[in-house]
């Protein structure tokens, strides 16, 4: 198909916000996503089914994808936006496309770097704000200048390629020899395995495999439907959970203190003040992310309301808006108890009831936000995120749109809940707020039920996203045994899938760069359409 | 005894980069902070238990107190000591066995590089020092994805490389990591 200017704005634009700060903090988890991303470019090319089924296809490339500084070499919105617009244009099925999206992704990831570079700029023009008390400043610092050089960033290459490249990619396509098309299809049948190994690399032990194996096979033997599977997969990890005696009823691990410290603790915030500045934290703290800072400005204008309110003089302010400015960054969900914390303190300072410096605040800023991303990015980033998009890949995949829509809804009620819930929990509590979060005990038992579910829907989609299917067959005298549907298909369905994903799993687990194991899946599977080996026969 | 993985200087000690990518890749089973202040403060040795991952022990210790813990602290034979990488692929395998002699990995974790260089001076003995996270300070310039160093700490690391010791700025192992060679010293007259 065409793609006519006015499409390719609109996918452009698509591009921009899904890479920006306004969705209440669950962008980063929903529009910047493949799965998600697909099914909005389908949405504006007139074919949203397949734009979300190829969405959902190139995400389980991405399935390991957890930034704390990078993992996979791979820019999501290039592959995800790009790759899906051009997939569609092209008219490539699925598994053609995504060896194109592959090369698509790495192409963009230099943009990350070079924002989180130039972003620091802006953080500078947010410290002279700051020097002159300009509340209203600093938060205009976070907002605007980093969300125009993303729009630039990924909308001006975004309209280039869509534009231009998808009657090249159209032309490039016809002029290929077919065995090189067949050849890049079954790499792109192959490529899926790259994201699920990536995913057991950092997620499965090898005490829980019996679960991954229970999903495959409910998949590949009994074909269930990827949501069913999902169900089996939560009634096994709660029974799992309570006959290994993780629930801990004993009383001893329940928290001593009974009421928060409300001794001497003055009220200067109203309602609104906390509600606005947890929304604020939950929107915009990655608004302006830069290398020198890191969330430090997106954390400084998350306390905008709440300076505002506790401080009049335009020292005191210029003095608080510099104390938050600092280097700060953390898991920005489990993370928001420092936030809360942090807008307690300040309360109380500046209330004077208790004598506390601006130094001990940023000291308890800074002692908690390690730790907690530790736990936190554990959590979200490699726990509810990895599962809900399994789970929203496999329906997708089967062509229904609960996909994508489940998979957002589930995702932002989880994320807005963790940051909402530990927000308070750090305003009410304080310092403590972060040894009750994690001594309730609830912890360890969440964890081990999620991973549990997580590997059994990860099973399923090793059965039903990652194809690989051999041609060869053995000719003895006037018999053809062909290998795969007399063989391999009567000893186990998918082996073919499950072996590639557990091998590319063997491989990261020996320290081989991601980079390294896409090489391999292209050589294996170019090499192996052009010898005959390999095909849907 | 023990074998040291790596020493890494990091000043938001445990958290996202060092739980899921760090401890996996070097297969540890104990993380060791060294830091004055950190070994007074009870409260905030309890959040970094709490927060350390299921099977990882972690222990804080002043530098006065790494005199008797350095002795624990020895490279396998396979990790010696000027070797490209301070560990070697086969012993961090989840799949291989681990070596007999070692009971428990260690990832020793401190906040500055002045801190590192006193376990030296204390008879530590390591192949590679790896610079994963420094705020960015006052005075401080950036060197490497999130890490800015200050002068004085640059001094450091100098001293600490003339030592024969490889010092490199890594965040994630697999990223590239940086070599202290690589860096553009700071001209004298800029401090």
């Amino acid at each position: 198909m065409q793609i006519n200017w006015i499409q390719a704005v609109l996918i452009s634009i698509a591009a921009y916000l899904g890479s920006s700060t306004w969705f209440a903090g669950v962008g980063y988890f929903t529009v910047y996503r493949p799965l998600v991303g697909g099914t909005i470019v389908g949405l504006i090319l007139g074919e949203p089914i397949a734009g979300m089924q190829l969405g959902a296809a190139i995400n389980a490339i991405y399935l390991g994808f957890i930034s704390t500084g990078g993992s996979l070499p791979g820019d999501l919105i290039f592959a995800g936006y790009i790759g899906t617009a051009l997939g569609l244009a092209a008219g490539l099925d699925a598994p053609t496309a995504l060896s194109l999206v592959v090369p698509l992704g790495l192409l963009g990831s230099g943009i990350w770097f070079f924002r989180l570079a130039v972003d620091s700029l802006f953080v500078h023009w947010a410290d002279a704000f700051a020097e002159r008390g300009s509340v209203r400043g600093v938060a205009a610092m976070n907002l605007w200048p980093g969300q125009i050089l993303l729009l630039l960033l990924y909308g001006i290459p975004t309209f280039v390629i869509v534009y231009f490249g998808s009657p090249a990619v159209q032309s490039v396509i016809a002029v290929v020899p077919p065995k090189l098309v067949e050849g890049l299809a079954m790499v792109g049948g192959m490529l899926p395995a790259l994201g699920l190994g990536m995913l057991l690399n950092y997620m499965a032990e090898r005490r829980l495999m019996g679960f991954y194996l229970l999903g495959f096979l409910l998949a590949t033997y009994l074909e269930l439907p990827t949501l069913v599977i999902a169900l089996i997969g939560v009634a096994v990890a709660s029974l799992h959970v309570q006959y290994s005696g993780m629930v801990q009823t004993d009383e001893s691990v329940v928290p001593e203190s009974g009421s928060p410290d409300s001794t001497g603790r003055t009220s200067l915030l109203s309602r609104s003040d906390l509600i606005g500045s947890w929304f604020r934290w939950l929107t915009f703290s990655h608004s302006c992310y830069n290398y020198e800072r890191l969330q430090g400005l997106g954390f400084a204008h998350g306390m905008t309301p709440i300076i505002e309110r506790l401080y009049s003089t335009r020292d005191d302010v210029a003095l608080a808006l510099k104390r938050h400015l600092v280097f700060f960054n953390t898991e920005p969900n489990v993370g928001a108890v420092v936030h809360g914390v942090a807008v307690a303190m300040e309360e109380q300072r500046a209330s004077g009831t208790q004598e506390i410096t601006g130094e001990a605040i940023n000291s308890v800023k800074s002692g908690l936000m390690g730790p907690i991303a530790g736990i936190g990015d554990s959590l979200t980033q490699g726990l509810i995120t990895p599962t809900l998009l399994a789970l929203g890949i496999g329906l997708a995949q089967q062509g229904n749109p609960a996909g994508p829509v489940l998979y957002v809804a589930l995702e932002s009620a989880a994320i807005i809940g963790i940051s909402y819930f530990t927000w308070m929990q750090g305003y009410r509590w304080g310092k403590v707020a972060v040894e009750r979060i994690l001594r309730a005990g609830l912890l360890r038992p969440l964890t081990e039920g999620a991973t549990v579910l997580g590997l059994t829907v990860v099973g399923a989609l090793t059965a039903t996203v990652v194809q690989l299917k051999t041609k060869l067959s053995l000719t003895v005298g006037p018999q053809t045994v062909s290998i795969q549907t007399d063989v391999l298909d009567k000893i186990l369905k998918g082996a073919l899938p499950l072996g590639l994903t557990l091998l590319i799993w063997w491989l990261l687990a020996r320290k081989r760069s991601p980079l390294t194991v896409i090489v391999l899946v292209f050589v294996l599977g170019l090499v192996g359409t052009w010898l005959g080996w390999l095909g849907w026969g | 005894m023990n074998e040291l993985a790596l020493v890494r200087i990091d000043d938001r000690l445990i958290h996202g980069q060092v739980v899921i990518k760090w401890l996996r890749y070097l297969g540890c089973n104990e993380v060791t902070i060294v830091d004055e202040e950190l070994s007074e403060d009870v409260d905030l040795q309890t959040v970094l238990r709490l927060a350390a991952p299921r099977g990882v022990k972690l222990r804080v210790a002043s530098i006065d107190q790494v005199g008797e813990l350095v002795e624990d602290w020895q490279p396998c034979g396979s990790c010696a000591a000027g070797s490209s990488s301070a560990v070697s692929v086969e012993d961090s395998l989840p799949f291989a066995s681990k070596s007999q002699n070692c009971r428990r990995r260690v990832l020793i974790l401190v906040k500055t590089p002045s801190t590192a260089l006193a376990l030296i001076e204390r008879g530590l003995s390591i192949g590679e020092l790896n610079v994963g996270g420094l705020a960015g300070v006052e005075g401080a310039r950036r060197v490497y994805r999130s890490i800015s160093v200050t002068p004085d700490q640059m001094e450091i690391l100098r001293e600490i490389s003339s030592r024969g010791i490889r010092v490199y700025f890594q965040t994630v192992p697999e990223e590239r990591a940086l070599e202290l060679a690589e860096v553009v010293p700071i001209p004298e007259a800029v401090q």
